[in-house]
């Protein structure tokens, strides 16, 4: 490469954001390539062109004292064409500057990285002048704490690694990134305590990540679906969350945790079932009385998948499993009703799913008209209108709130379709339908793998210790001194 | 291929299910029904169903009569009526007129023990000294909750039992072992629970006194909690029953004799100006009373079954069945059965003066 300004002006050509300053000295000039958009200016006037201006200048000022009627600047110029290079890596005053040969790194990933590119005499300098382009740290907004910390992650990674170094500060907590994707160069970094993860794991996540191959990466979800790639169950099979505390919690049980710039979730793996009802705060909360909070947790799992499934099989089959006062209730209640129960259920669970999928996706200021509009038509016209019976209202009243208990989108997902599939097996045959969809409902979520882990433990398989400590009540904190036996091979964890 | 089959398999399952579907707007929920004879030997069934057609507070429900050759005639021709068919597995009560019960009523139950869309799980009533029709439509005209009125009377005071149907069908089933089934009466145009009726066979014989049919559920371990007087005016002394366990047993050496153990928690309740309950000796004295007062009764009862209603309600030769003997077996055993009671009173509590509250 013979001028390397010339080359970088030609790739430039369709780059109307990249800017050349054409700093000029007698017959050298420096020129600094940037982008526009992704550095911060201030810093570049500040450190890289007063650095370099001001050096020459301490030396015009030493050498040619007594020159007291010329310019400034001619004298500049006279003096840098007459003295030997300035060394450019001693002078600015930015910690991170390097010296970079252009035939073998591309200099435009720094140019695109918010770096800036100082060609002297066909030398290339990448200083780091990166302008802020993330948001500042502030509450979750997907998960919900009590009263655990309130930081989550934000877009930028370096500020993620950040909050959870700031957690555990052991030299063992492991960062290796990874650039993915052609046109992205996504940065991916997997974190792990290399003394507790199981190093086959990591070995086997590793491997998976170097396989991918694709244009660009925007968000955690790609790599899931990447390393993911054999699991055929609806369940997740790794936790995403927004929580630094959350994933440092994970990290020192030994698991892995996958953080992809730009995205503000990290990926957190392998996952059980239980870690999906269970809920970091449980853990800042007296350990006794949490018993009944996981209790409610798991009767809300049942009911928001069965509720519909029960009304349905009880008022269309199984009428004689029911009290007489229920049923008359139920009968009296359904009088009028122009549909089957099963149209109606149908009717009133897609327009709540659809009404909670807009109430999603819309922003929040027509976010409360949709919620008045919904309330008062759902829940008060309907009824008064004679299209559904107000006992389907409180069923599905039920099912949504159960529902609200979990705040993963892939777990809200999975429990909208099984709640489907009960409900298709209850009409078909009420009750033993609700029998079979259970059968299946268990054998989907056995037969799930997360990672080569089976995703029930520690249900199945069987441990009772874990089982102890997690599942329906919560071991105090000082006496649970073993690690897991499936996450690391590292036992002891305290005295 | 597998996953196909097996998705065959669940769908044969599944579809197959299909024909139990019933919408609950399609079903007549009934509530009681009572049967009668008609003078020409034809069923006359009168049911109340659950009017669901006002989604205001429970009123009356629809009554409907119909006569028919059976019992499932007369019920199906109610469709004739009814714009929706009978649903029985919600019934609560089934009344049966005297006439039924005194003739064999077996072929009677076997319309509702046969159906397999009915349950067991109702209660049995004789009509006493009424019409069963008539009884039906009181409790509809009342309001009363047949349930919970037998429930009451059963739990407080004992003269009435809470054996639904299986409970009478399992009896039935034992050998050496005779039915009793509660009745009710219309008093004042009022509904009353009334003394209970026994069996011989499938036959009604009649009917135990009021007093009779506490000691029956005494005997049969079936008496929560009752009233006992012993004693009379100012000598009374008034106890109420709150536990009470009655063991049956052979006697050892005399094959043909029966020992009844009987023991009886109590609390006194009141007594008469002549009694005093001070000391143990004075709380002994009032034991033996109340023994004595239970013993007489309960052998009387015992005599009267024995001699005089020749009926084995207390389940003599279900005992003796147990106990590998044949004296069951044979015509009028009962006469030949000698009884020992021994009942021990047990006062919990006497009352005091000052209360806590």
């Amino acid at each position: 490469m013979k001028n390397l300004l010339e080359y970088v002006k030609s790739r430039s050509k369709d780059l109307d954001d990249i800017f050349i300053r054409r700093l000029c000295v007698d017959n050298n000039e420096i020129n600094l390539v940037y982008n526009e958009a992704l550095v911060d200016s201030t810093m570049i006037s500040n450190f890289v062109v007063r650095s370099i201006v001001e050096c020459i200048r301490e030396e015009k000022i030493l050498n040619d004292i007594e020159e007291k009627d010329n310019s400034l600047e001619d004298k500049l110029n006279k003096k840098l064409g007459n003295k030997k290079d300035i060394n450019l890596e001693d002078t600015i005053a930015i910690n991170k500057i390097k010296k970079i040969d252009p035939q073998q790194e591309n200099i435009f990933y720094y140019i695109m990285s918010g770096f800036v590119l100082i060609i002297y005499k066909d030398i290339a300098y990448v200083v780091e002048t990166r302008g802020t382009l993330t948001r500042g740290i502030s509450e979750p907004t997907s998960e919900n704490s009590i009263r655990g910390a309130k930081d989550s992650f934000v877009e930028n990674i370096m500020k993620n690694i950040g909050l959870i170094r700031n957690r555990i500060k052991t030299e063992n907590l492991a960062y290796k990134e990874k650039r993915l994707g052609r046109k992205s160069k996504t940065k991916v970094g997997i974190m792990y305590i290399s003394d507790i993860a199981k190093k086959d794991l990591v070995k086997y996540v590793e491997e998976k990540i170097d396989k991918i191959d694709i244009d660009g990466i925007l968000d955690v979800n790609y790599i899931q679906e990447f390393i993911e790639e054999k699991n055929d169950s609806d369940f997740p099979i790794s936790i995403n969350t927004q929580r630094p505390d959350v994933v440092s919690y994970y990290l020192l049980q030994g698991r892995i945790v996958i953080l992809v710039d730009n995205s503000p979730y990290a990926l957190v793996l392998p996952a059980f079932f239980e870690d999906f009802i269970n809920n970091i705060d449980d853990l800042y909360q007296k350990s006794k009385n949490v018993t009944f909070t996981k209790i409610i947790r798991y009767i809300s799992l049942i009911l928001t998948i069965l509720t519909p499934a029960l009304y349905l099989s009880l008022i269309t089959f199984d009428q004689e499993s029911i009290p007489s006062e229920l049923l008359t209730a139920f009968a009296t209640q359904r009088e009028g009703v122009p549909f089957p129960a099963f149209v109606e259920a149908i009717i009133m669970i897609f327009s709540f799913e659809i009404l909670r999928e807009s109430d999603m996706r819309s922003n929040k200021v027509s976010g409360n008209t949709l919620s008045i509009v919904g309330a008062l038509i759902l829940g008060d016209a309907a009824v008064s209108a004679g299209i559904v019976s107000p006992i389907m209202i409180i069923v599905v009243a039920i099912t949504t709130i159960s529902g609200l208990n979990f705040s993963d989108i892939n777990v809200i997902n999975v429990l909208r379709k099984w709640r489907a599939i009960f409900m298709l097996f209850a009409s078909l045959c009420g009750i033993i339908g609700i029998g079979i969809a259970t059968i299946l409902f268990i054998a989907s979520l056995v037969s799930t793998v997360s990672y080569t882990k089976p995703f029930t433990y520690p249900v199945s398989p069987l441990n009772f210790t874990e089982m102890r400590k997690n599942l329906f009540t919560r071991l105090s904190i000082s006496k649970d001194k073993k690690r897991q036996k499936i996450l690391t091979n590292n036992l002891t964890k305290s005295r | 291929m597998r996953k196909y089959i097996i998705a065959l398999l669940i769908m044969v399952i599944a579809f197959d299910g299909l024909n139990n579907l019933r919408e609950v707007t399609d079903l007549a929920i009934v509530k009681a029904i009572g049967i009668d004879m008609t003078e020409d030997g034809q069923y006359k069934t009168t049911a109340i169903v659950i009017d669901t057609s006002n989604k205001e507070a429970q009123n009356e429900g629809i009554i409907y009569e119909s006569i028919g050759e059976s019992v499932h005639d007369s019920a199906r021709k109610i469709v004739n009526e009814s714009p929706k068919k009978l649903y029985l597995a919600q019934m609560e009560t089934l009344v049966l007129s005297e006439d039924i019960a005194k003739n064999n009523f077996e072929d009677t139950l076997g319309f509702f023990i046969r159906d397999n869309e009915g349950s067991n799980a109702f209660y049995l009533f004789v009509a006493n000294g009424c019409a069963a029709g008539d009884l039906v439509k009181s409790i509809n005209e009342e309001q009363i909750n047949i349930k919970s009125l037998l429930n009451t009377s059963a739990k407080y005071r004992g003269n009435c039992n809470l054996n639904s149907l299986n409970d009478i069908l399992k009896d039935k089933m034992k050998p050496g072992i005779d039915i009793t089934i509660n009745s009710a009466t219309i008093d004042n145009e009022n509904i009353k629970i009334s003394d209970m009726a026994y069996f011989k066979g499938w036959s009604m014989k009649g009917y135990l006194t009021d007093q009779e049919s506490i000691l029956y559920n005494l005997l049969c371990n079936n008496l929560n909690n009752t009233i006992l007087v012993a004693g009379q005016s100012d000598d009374r002394i008034g106890a109420e029953i709150i536990s009470s366990k009655t063991s049956m047993s052979l006697d050892k050496e005399n094959n043909n004799k029966i020992n009844f153990n009987i023991k009886i928690k109590a609390n006194i309740s009141e007594t008469g100006s002549n009694v005093r309950i001070l000391n143990s000796k004075q709380i002994e004295d009032a034991q033996n009373s109340l023994e004595e007062r239970v013993k007489a009764d309960v052998n009387d009862f015992l005599l009267k079954i024995k001699n005089e209603y020749d009926s084995d309600i207390i389940g003599f030769g279900n005992l003796m069945y147990r106990k590998k003997d044949d004296l069951y077996k044979e015509e009028n055993y009962l006469s030949q059965i000698e009884t020992d009671v021994n009942v021990e009173v047990d006062i919990q509590n006497q009352g005091g003066v000052t209360k806590k509250w």
